[in-house]
């Protein structure tokens, strides 16, 4: 393949913040028509780069950024976009209540004139931007947000094609679609690319970045590692890049004795949402939940912990009959849940480290509900050593963490009551490796004292190694339990997808 | 370089900047209090510096409770209608000897606090904004305080009434409204920071969905912080009522909105999750030397609510100037 001019440039970009150096001397190219993976672990400074490359940060003065050749300066995000870099966030911002047509001509009002809006036309625009991503089944006139979150994402796309971009940087856009939806993605990726379009793209998943990806510039601590051709790297040699050690296994499996049966469940269903759900996991046992985004294998998780209402079937808890009524009375039953949205469910991230922490210890019995800080602050200061939690003071707010830090904090908030059960949905979303190895020794602690653990997982070669078991969900249906000797990523996905072959 | 250099001068001006904007509350009061002595020397008068914190004081109970609806992400416009339902009902109910004066203040506090459970109720059950509910409770309560009495102003003219919540002093120098407003304020300090419910409130404010996840009782909590709020405006109305020697149906309309504006004043986020105790009572000193400097200097209202709007806009822009230079 023939790579264009280089079309943006960094030179020695540092960027310091109070107490903080987040990127030390940085290069990097980008070239027109390629697709440029950004890799490092959490903290190792790709946010960083690519806020300072779509103008919410300035870089540290030394700092050079080139366009075209030539030195710019962003002084905010729009003088980015003006210069054709259009940046898709993890977070989109995309407005929920409007059409999928005026989201894509949001950014572009000042090519009409007047005042009048031109529906038509904005219409128009959409269809053809949609048609170009070969997207024609998303209609411009739907509400954004009734659109699935990877169609949300085409809509960014399309926002950023129709912008005439010149670089487009994604900031982990697979990290809460599903596979099929990643594929598309791929393909969307490989047009952009063929038009000249140069895409600058940050993931943790490695095998991705392989089948996309033309050159990778590694980050580690907020330096550069280096620019490495995909073609000629393995991903072995990468995670040494990203975490600077021979890493052996990226997953490390564990043996533990298997006990009785904790949690058993039979005929489950919620409405029609889930029905005929039925399993059982035991002490020391992890069960792997696998399945595409929309088999409600989060709303299963939430039935459990009594979110979601229990219309026909049973579940036994050390077989006794046990009917959840709210996650009140699952934690008394001493069920643990690590939620798959951190930020939204798993941390109050307003709140320091410690009082996170003890966001259930907190509600133990207490004299006039009197709180003993010290105490609280020393259980949490055991955690936090226990879990390797990552912070200066556990008086730190957990909004400025990183997000392995922040997933052992909200894993850390269920541990000191001993839970028996403990149900992590997607549990390394959005961390970096070493965290993710740290989460799964974690998980294995916990089962080797004798917890027993239910685990969503969209990464299948992460649900395969870590699972004793999986169960496949369909549409919220059950298709099937595949043990350790029968479960391959093929078997998986064709459960998974099986109502769609048909 | 001279660029770098200058970039050098910006960034250590605005950690000075900083400084002044995360103790903006004292730097006000600070400034205020400078302002208003060089203009007024009489001001720093220990008398009339009595006479501040004892206006002040049924602002800052109701404001206590305020920073707890507000950090729990809450709002509470009721408060002033509950203040005058409870200054009514006792005149009423203490009127000829009707009921001994303790058990009609016991009738009226647990009325206020029934009050403020309404509204909690209405806000948790009904899944309806506070802002909505208490809205409509502002009216209903107001129209309960009027009714009461045809709208007229029923005197009280029990003795010690006015001593203990009004007029009186302790030591013959600190007025008792002050003595029962830093009581309040001690212990909504412990309870914010020290026990279950100020940690619960803090955590609902910050993340009702983690709050939620974590076991804690969401409608509960909800529930405690509305009664409190009746509680204190209850408190509220006995002072106001003592201070004018009777139940007027038509006062404390501008108790809720005085409040609101303490604790905003105090860096409480009217978005939830963080609130600050200390923060509100330096909110309400604010508002309290604006009103008594202004008088001084024989500023009328007009003027004042004025001055009051402004110097709530200029913190809300140091608010934000904060935040966004983390």
């Amino acid at each position: 393949m023939s790579f264009g001019e280089n079309i943006l440039e960094l030179r020695h970009v540092s960027k310091t913040f109070p107490g903080v150096v987040a990127l030390k001397n940085v290069d990097m190219m980008v070239r027109s028509g390629e697709v440029h993976a950004l890799l490092g672990e959490n903290g190792a400074g790709k946010s960083t780069l690519i806020k300072i490359l779509s103008g919410y940060h300035q870089p540290d003065s030394g700092g050079e950024l080139l366009i075209d050749g030539k030195p710019v300066t962003f002084k905010n995000p729009k003088e980015a976009i003006e210069a054709s870099i259009i940046t898709i966030y993890q977070e989109l911002t995309l407005c929920p209540h409007m059409t999928v047509a005026e989201n894509i001509v949001l950014d572009k009002q000042d090519q009409f004139k007047g005042i009048l809006l031109r529906k038509q036309e904005f219409r128009e625009i959409a269809v053809r931007a949609l048609k170009d991503l070969n997207q024609s089944d998303i209609d411009p006139d739907w509400i954004v947000k009734d659109l699935s979150i990877a169609q949300q994402q085409v809509v960014e796309i399309a926002k950023a094609v129709t912008s005439k971009a010149k670089v487009v940087l994604m900031d982990e856009p697979t990290s809460s679609i599903s596979q099929k939806d990643a594929e598309k993605l791929m393909d969307i990726i490989r047009g952009l690319r063929a038009s000249g379009v140069a895409v600058v793209y940050i993931s943790h998943r490695l095998h991705e970045i392989g089948c996309i990806a033309d050159r990778i510039t590694v980050l580690r601590d907020g330096a550069l590692v280096g620019t490495v051709n995909c073609t000629d790297v393995t991903d072995k040699e990468l995670i040494t890049m990203m975490v600077g050690r021979e890493q052996t296994t990226v997953y490390p499996k564990r043996e533990v004795p298997i006990g009785d049966v904790v949690l058993k469940v039979e005929n489950l269903a919620s409405g029609e949402l889930l029905k005929g759900i039925s399993f059982e996991v035991r002490k020391g046992e992890i069960l792997g939940i696998g399945g595409l985004v929309g088999s409600r294998r989060t709303e299963m998780l939430e039935t459990l912990f009594g979110m979601r209402e229990i219309t026909t079937g049973k579940i036994f808890l050390n077989g006794e009959e046990f009917l959840p009524q709210n996650p009140r009375n699952a934690i008394k039953h001493r069920i643990a849940f690590v939620t798959e949205d951190r930020k939204k469910s798993g941390l109050v991230l307003c709140l320091p480290v410690h009082e996170n922490i003890n966001l259930v210890n907190a509600q133990r019995p207490s004299f006039m509900g009197y709180l003993n800080w010290p105490k609280l602050k020393a259980i949490a200061n055991n955690q936090r050593k226990a879990l390797n939690i990552r912070v200066s003071s556990i008086e730190q707010i957990v909004g400025f963490l990183s997000g392995g830090n922040q997933q052992k904090v909200a894993l850390a908030k269920w541990l000191d009551f001993s839970p028996e059960l403990i149900i992590f949905d997607e549990p390394t979303r959005g961390i970096d490796i070493g965290a993710k190895t740290e989460i799964y020794t974690i998980m294995g602690e916990l089962a080797a004292r004798g917890a027993a653990i239910i685990m969503v997982s969209s990464e299948l070669p992460e649900l395969i190694s870590v699972a004793d078991k999986i169960l496949v969900m369909q549409e919220g249906r059950m298709r099937g339990i595949l043990s350790k000797e029968e479960m391959t990523q093929e078997r998986v996905m064709s459960l998974a997808t099986q109502k769609a072959l048909e | 370089m001279t660029q770098a250099q200058a970039k050098d001068v910006k960034t250590s001006r605005m950690t000075v900047g900083k400084v002044l904007i995360k103790y903006r509350t004292i730097v006000i009061l600070v400034v205020l209090m400078t302002i208003f002595s060089f203009l007024k020397p009489i001001f720093l008068n220990p008398i009339n510096l009595l006479a501040i914190i004892k206006n002040m004081s049924y602002v800052l109970i109701a404001g206590l409770a305020m920073t707890f609806i507000i950090t729990l992400g809450g709002l509470d416009l009721s408060v002033g209608s509950i203040a005058a339902v409870v200054g009514v009902g006792f005149a009423l109910l203490v009127k000829g000897g009707l009921l001994p004066p303790v058990l009609a203040l016991l009738i009226v506090v647990v009325g206020a606090m029934l009050l403020g459970s309404f509204n909690g109720l209405v806000i948790v059950k009904g899944k309806i904004e506070p802002f909505l509910v208490t809205l409509a409770t502002l009216y209903i309560f107001r129209g309960i305080a009027l009714m009461m009495t045809s709208g007229k102003p029923v005197p009280i003219v029990i003795p010690h009434f006015a001593n203990i919540f009004g007029n009186g002093k302790l030591f013959n120098l600190i007025p008792t409204p002050v003595i029962i407003s830093l009581l309040v304020f001690a212990v909504s300090w412990f309870l914010f920071n020290r026990t279950k419910f100020g940690f619960y409130v803090r955590s609902i404010g910050g993340n009702q969905e983690a709050a939620r996840v974590a076991g804690i009782d969401i409608s509960k909590v909800k529930l405690a912080a509305y009664t409190m709020s009746g509680l204190f405006a209850s408190i509220s109305g006995l002072i106001i009522a003592a201070l004018f020697n009777g139940g007027l149906p038509d006062v404390g309309s501008d108790l809720a909105l005085d409040s609101i504006s303490g604790v905003i004043l105090g860096g409480t986020a009217i978005s939830g999750g963080a609130g600050s105790i200390f923060g509100t009572l330096g909110g309400c000193l604010i508002i309290a030397m604006l009103n008594n400097g202004m008088s001084l200097m024989g500023a009328q209202y007009h003027v004042q609510i004025f001055v009051k709007g402004m110097v709530i806009i200029l913190a809300v822009l140091m608010d934000n100037a904060f935040k966004s230079r983390r």
